[in-house]
């Protein structure tokens, strides 16, 4: 019982902490991100499995950090509230070239963020080649670059 | 809806407001962070200020320093101090009560007690000592919630407590 506790706990606390962050947190994992990862699973691990160190100890907390996170899943699915709530919504950060300052200042993304993103997607080198970026659920940042009519 | 405008030609549905909730929480949600830090330097969870404490027992001859904020089975150390009258014959008694013992592993008890003896719903540490008595009691909650440590001279009033033990 305790352990189902614990595990939900730390669970939701994450996940109160990656919403709280913001979207870019860990979302393009430089190699200081994945070292931070690495430190954040080690605390948390102590937590989690207290004193007892058995296998059936270990299952179960796999077992429920699975439970929850299907649970979760099904209730996102049937809930577009609920998604929103847990994922965030998408966001267009530059249209037509012009980057929306006020957004990318809210969300921390700044132009070198949406060059490399669209230099990586989509090979283009300049925002004006740059139709819509978006900032999407996940953290990343996708393109969609201008026609060729109007790029040309 | 601030900088919102929705045409056609977005690829996305965007829900401006939502997003604009979303960040009024994230800021928030920031403010608490930094706060949290905060009461955690100030001792609310445990070694700070807010969290050291003292208790004297009635006669004034037995002095505790705590800590008011402790967390489950983490050290914690309980140090007793007693008046140079308490002793008597080179032997000093401690007497702590059973419904605290119940609830605290104890680590270490130094300097070693010569005897123990239950008594008066509580146990009565002996010890063999000359002038005034320093023991720590080094200890660790076994569980969470909020203890009551009574803590004193066999026969006297002890001091009175309270521990917040986190989880």
């Amino acid at each position: 019982m305790e352990i189902l506790i614990r595990t939900a706990a730390v669970y939701f606390f994450l996940l109160l902490l990656f919403r709280i962050g913001g979207k870019r947190s860990l979302s393009q994992i430089t190699t200081f991100d994945f070292v931070l990862l690495l430190i954040i699973s080690e605390a948390v691990q102590q937590a989690l499995l207290g004193e007892d160190f058995s296998v059936i100890n270990a299952f179960l907390v796999i077992a429920t950090f699975f439970a929850i996170d299907i649970g979760i899943s099904i209730l996102k699915q049937r809930s577009k509230a609920v998604e929103k709530v847990i994922d965030g919504v998408p966001l267009i950060i530059l249209e037509d070239g012009r980057p929306i300052q006020e957004r990318m200042d809210k969300t921390r993304v700044d132009e070198a963020d949406i060059l490399a993103a669209a230099r990586e997607l989509q090979g283009l080198e300049r925002l004006d080649q740059i139709k819509y970026a978006v900032l999407e659920r996940s953290g990343g940042i996708s393109i969609i670059p201008m026609p060729e009519a109007k790029s040309g | 809806m601030a900088g919102g405008k929705k045409s056609k030609n977005h690829p996305i549905d965007e829900d401006l407001d939502f997003q604009q909730k979303m960040w009024r929480i994230q800021r928030a949600g920031w403010v608490v962070l930094a706060l949290l830090m905060l009461v955690t330097v100030l001792g609310l969870f445990g070694g700070g200020p807010l969290s050291s404490a003292q208790a004297l027992d009635s006669s004034g001859l037995l002095q505790v320093d705590y800590n008011r904020f402790v967390r489950m089975q983490s050290p914690q150390t309980l140090h007793v101090s007693l008046d140079e009258a308490a002793v008597h014959d080179q032997q000093a008694s401690v007497w702590v009560s059973q419904a605290f013992l119940d609830r605290v592993r104890i680590e270490r008890i130094h300097p070693q007690p010569e005897r123990v003896t239950a008594q008066d719903g509580g146990q009565i540490y002996q010890f063999s000592v000359r002038g005034p008595l320093q023991v720590t009691y080094d200890l660790q909650a076994k569980g969470p919630g909020v203890y009551r440590v009574e803590l004193g001279l066999p026969g006297a009033e002890p001091a009175v407590f309270t521990q917040v033990v986190y989880p």
